[in-house]
């Protein structure tokens, strides 16, 4: 065993919060939710430690010869100055609060837009791409669903006929969906013995 | 170091050795012929002979002090008597009896009998007086063999044959080397020798007689002694090897010397009494043949005392019962039989070597003699050392030849006179061809599909497959995508600026969003003042989607005058959530926004933290956004647990996320609403939890905005410009789609119609 140490304390970890979920015993929930606050403070300290290689990696472009990149300068200014006025006003200043809603907000919805123009290019070309049923299942369920999720059904001069099939087409996303949060159970079920087993030992990679 | 070769066993010795080390054989005949050096008579000697240790002084040097008193009185007997004058030395080639001498010696069978049940030794008077008619016989009978086997002294030269005459021209033929040493003919007579007779063990009697059987062939070519190995092969003692007395050899006087005195008592008494064994006077001298004698030969002088004549005498009673019996050819059954008809009684039996001074193995060999007693001669039983060396018969398998008795016997060394005790086992023997088996397989069906099954797949692992051509994927062209952006833009903006959507206002409303707005509108209705935890969990890029959705229901809260408490799980949640809170409390102008809501800090960890706040929400977030402390604000005052929320209202986009707040606080918060204002694209991965009432109403997208507002009639809170730009999109995305679709479908078929055209 690699790391044995580390497996030890894993696996004991897990039992005891498995245990408190079985047992709510006052003791064994005390115990957990230690075992929540440390993993949320440490949690925290991911992030932050996220953040500072963010900031070094950009750093890095800046000073690269080769590849040197001035987009990582704009990174570096937004950051300290972000970082500056959120140290000294606090993030629900009224003037920080607009570096959020008038700076990030229309950047990330425009990039959601231009996500939406490049599925469509994509869709257009899917077919002269590949020419197969599944392409075009693919390409006309998203017709159906475009036109479906429009509302243009949702009138009362629907006929009766499309009423029902908008009813079994509602129905399809939840079945599909279902499938995949069965799947998704089955295997955090599956995850969680392996690690409590020693099987699988994410920590000690 | 010089070695030599010993004759006997052709074994390597030093060449200071006199005996070879390996079979006592003497390497230097000359000089360890202890009967006077003769060439021929050291030769061959038998094993035993050469055993006697190395030759000692001749008898003549050693003092009449030395000898013991019973040879002492021999030899005085010897010398009053003209007995050992008489006697003359044998001829090497009268070493066996001839039919002719059987002749003449039957006719005193007579005399011969009353010799054998005399138990007295034979006076030397007796002797010679039987001796001398004998001889006279002889000469009347004229047969050929009389020459050979009376060589006495005072026969003279007429009595002879002619073609023993003719012999005595020649030098007479060395006599084998066991009973004959060089010595002259006036030399006195020796001593009798001891190991003929009685002295010899079994074994080495048992090696006499059946070394001769096998060398009878051999040594006897000729007619003239073709009849002797009948006399051989009874164990008689021939005339011819009737020793004469001459001078003792030194081995023979120092085996005296150390021989007990009460041992040759007991002889005189009893020994000659009674009538000889077989064995005792096997011959195991290896008689040359005829043509081989040399021409000259040295005298010969016989070992053998009056007693061994005596013994001798005795013995051609047991050859007239092999004439009558006509068991000539029956030498061993004979030689058993003639054993057992006048072998002596054990009593009488002196051993010849003291016990004391034999080796375990050889008085084990001794013990068998006992057989004697049956009549029956005991086979050789090997001592148990030697039967514990032999493992391998014990455990081998009988080798093919098993069932041929192996006759061979050992001649020499320890083990000289057992028969088969090592025998030979070439592994060439013990090969038995192998069984031939059939090659052919008893397979069934079934198995040769099997194994059809497996050789095929095993064939296709082996077999290369060709890759797939991938078509090279080439960028949209830009025209293509401005094309698309452009149709795009131009649709969204006259949508937007039109305000006229391409279908009349939903009047269809899902269940989830008719019971999202019943249960936010009726809330108030249950719980006044109620206390709402609103989970910030969404990012800022897709925040426009449920902006509006999400203001008109904050600003329903507010208007029943709800206590909020917004929980962010994301980075730039707490603004967002701010942000939308001002916006909507700007739409209440009474509800108090800074004492009815607070807004905890970020909560980390995602579901970990979740897990901790449904728990204890105190522990889990104990800071407000500020950095105050939270449990402390209006809103959250009374507040220890998850239930103490009076409905809990999240804002996501994703499903995934979402999930993390129904697992971690659905089971904590069960009797309470639970609301969901997710995007579009987290809407079907909710749909189960819908389904399973675990959410119990839920806003997706741009739809169910308008549908709240359908549903919670508000003045201005139908966005119909954003309603009429989205309707368009989403029709002119499908549209596009399909002609692309189209478009691809034909530029397919013109490409076959181009390929057809080429063929």
């Amino acid at each position: 065993m690699r790391s044995p140490v580390a497996t030890a304390i894993a696996i004991g970890v897990g039992l005891i919060v498995l245990l408190s979920y079985l047992f709510p015993l006052p003791v064994l929930a005390s115990i957990r939710m230690l075992f929540l606050d440390w993993a949320i403070i440490l949690a925290a300290v991911a992030g932050l430690v996220a953040i500072l290689n963010l900031f070094s990696v950009h750093w890095r472009k800046i000073g690269s010869p080769r590849e040197r990149d001035y987009y990582s300068l704009f990174f570096i200014l937004g950051f300290i100055f972000t970082a500056i006025l959120g140290l000294l006003l606090g993030p629900t200043d009224e003037r920080i609060r607009p570096l959020i809603t008038s700076v990030q907000l229309p950047v990330e919805a425009s990039l959601v837009g231009l996500l939406t123009i490049t599925f469509v290019v994509s869709a257009v070309r899917l077919f002269a791409l590949h020419r197969s049923w599944i392409s075009g299942l693919f390409l006309a369920s998203t017709i159906v669903f475009l036109l479906v999720g429009s509302g243009i059904f949702l009138t009362n001069d629907t006929s009766p006929v499309i009423k029902e099939v908008l009813t079994i087409l509602n129905i399809l996303p939840g079945a599909g969906a279902r499938g995949i949060l069965l799947g998704i159970a089955l295997g955090s079920l599956l995850t969680g013995l392996r690690i409590l087993l020693g099987m699988d030992r994410p920590y000690s990679e | 170091m010089n070695t030599v070769v010993c004759p006997q066993c052709g074994s390597s010795n030093p060449d200071k050795n006199e005996f070879c080390q390996w079979c006592y054989a003497p390497l230097h005949p000359e000089s360890t012929s202890g009967f006077g050096g003769s060439e021929s008579a050291s030769i061959d000697l038998p094993d035993w002979l050469k055993e006697a240790g190395p030759l000692p002084p001749s008898p003549t040097e050693a003092s009449d002090e030395e000898l013991p008193d019973w040879l002492l009185s021999l030899r005085q007997a010897s010398e009053t008597s003209d007995f050992g004058e008489e006697i003359q030395p044998t001829s090497g080639e009268e070493s066996f009896l001839t039919p002719d001498l059987e002749k003449i010696l039957s006719a005193d069978k007579d005399e011969e009998t009353e010799t054998l049940t005399q138990p007295e030794p034979l006076a030397q008077e007796d002797l010679t007086e039987w001796i001398s008619r004998l001889q006279g016989e002889e000469a009347t009978e004229e047969a050929p063999f009389a020459a050979e086997s009376t060589p006495l002294t005072g026969q003279s030269e007429e009595e002879l044959p002619e073609w023993l005459k003719a012999l005595r021209e020649q030098e007479e033929p060395p006599v084998p080397e066991t009973y004959v040493v060089e010595g002259e003919a006036t030399s006195p007579l020796p001593e009798p020798e001891p190991f003929v007779a009685e002295s010899l063990p079994e074994w080495l009697k048992d090696l006499s007689t059946l070394s001769e059987e096998g060398k009878e062939a051999e040594t006897l070519p000729t007619e003239e002694v073709a009849q002797g190995p009948e006399v051989e092969e009874a164990g008689l003692i021939t005339p011819e090897a009737i020793p004469p007395f001459t001078e003792i050899p030194e081995n023979i006087t120092a085996w005296f010397e150390e021989t007990p005195a009460s041992i040759f008592e007991n002889r005189s008494s009893g020994v000659y009494e009674s009538t000889p064994t077989p064995e005792e006077f096997t011959p195991t001298t290896e008689l040359p043949p005829t043509d081989e004698i040399p021409e000259e030969s040295p005298e010969v002088i016989p070992a053998f005392s009056e007693e061994d004549y005596a013994a001798w005498l005795d013995h051609l009673k047991i050859e007239e019962t092999l004439e009558e019996g006509n068991l000539a050819a029956q030498i061993p059954a004979f030689v058993d039989n003639g054993i057992a008809e006048t072998a002596p009684s054990p009593e009488t039996i002196v051993p010849p070597f003291i016990e004391s001074e034999l080796p375990e193995w050889l008085a084990e060999a001794e013990s068998p003699a006992e057989g004697a007693e049956s009549g029956v001669t005991p086979a050789a039983q090997l001592p148990e050392w030697l039967e514990a060396m032999r493992p391998v018969e014990a455990v081998a398998p009988t080798p093919p030849h098993a069932e041929e008795e192996d006759t061979r016997i050992e001649t020499s060394g320890p083990l000289a006179g057992f028969q088969g005790v090592l025998p030979g086992e070439p592994e060439a023997l013990r090969y038995s061809r192998p069984p031939i088996h059939a090659v052919r397989l008893n397979v069934s069906e079934k198995q040769r599909a099997y194994a059809a099954l497996l050789e095929s797949l095993v064939t296709a692992e082996s077999t290369p497959t060709p890759l797939r051509v991938q078509k090279q994927v080439t960028a949209p062209s830009p025209i293509l995508r401005l094309a698309i952006t452009i149709v795009l833009f131009a649709i969204l903006i006259t949508g937007w600026a039109s305000a006229t959507p391409p279908s009349a206002l939903p009047t269809l409303f899902p269940a989830e969003a008719v019971a999202f707005a019943t249960t936010i509108n009726n809330l108030s209705a249950q719980h006044p003042a109620p206390r709402v935890l609103v989970g910030l969990d969404i990012d800022a890029g897709f925040l426009p989607e449920i902006h509006t959705a999400t203001i008109n229901t904050l600003s329903d809260l507010m208007r029943q005058d709800a206590r909020l408490v917004f929980l962010p799980l994301q980075s730039n949640a707490p603004v967002l959530g701010l942000a939308m809170a001002q916006e909507a409390a700007q739409q209440i102008p009474g509800y108090a926004l800074s004492e009815q809501s607070v807004h905890l800090g970020y909560l980390a960890g995602e579901t970990t933290g979740l897990a901790a706040f449904a728990y204890q929400p105190r522990l889990g977030m104990a800071t407000t956004l500020e950095g105050q402390p939270a449990w402390d604000t209006q809103p959250l005052i009374g507040v220890n647990s998850l239930q103490d929320f009076d409905a809990i209202l999240l804002i996501t986009d994703s499903g995934e996320r979402a999930r993390g707040w129904i697992e971690q606080l659905r089971p904590l918060f069960s009797e309470r609403p639970f609301l969901v204002i997710s995007s579009a694209q987290a809407a079907p991965y909710l749909a189960p939890y819908v389904q399973s009432e675990q959410i119990n109403g839920m806003l997706t997208g741009l739809l169910g905005s308008i549908l709240y507002t359908r549903l919670t009639p508000k003045v201005g809170g139908e966005n119909l410009a954003l309603w009429s730009a989205y309707q368009w999109g989403s029709l002119t995305i499908a549209l596009l789609i399909l002609l692309g679709a189209l478009a691809g479908a034909t530029q397919a078929l013109f490409q076959a119609q181009k390929s057809r055209s080429k063929r």
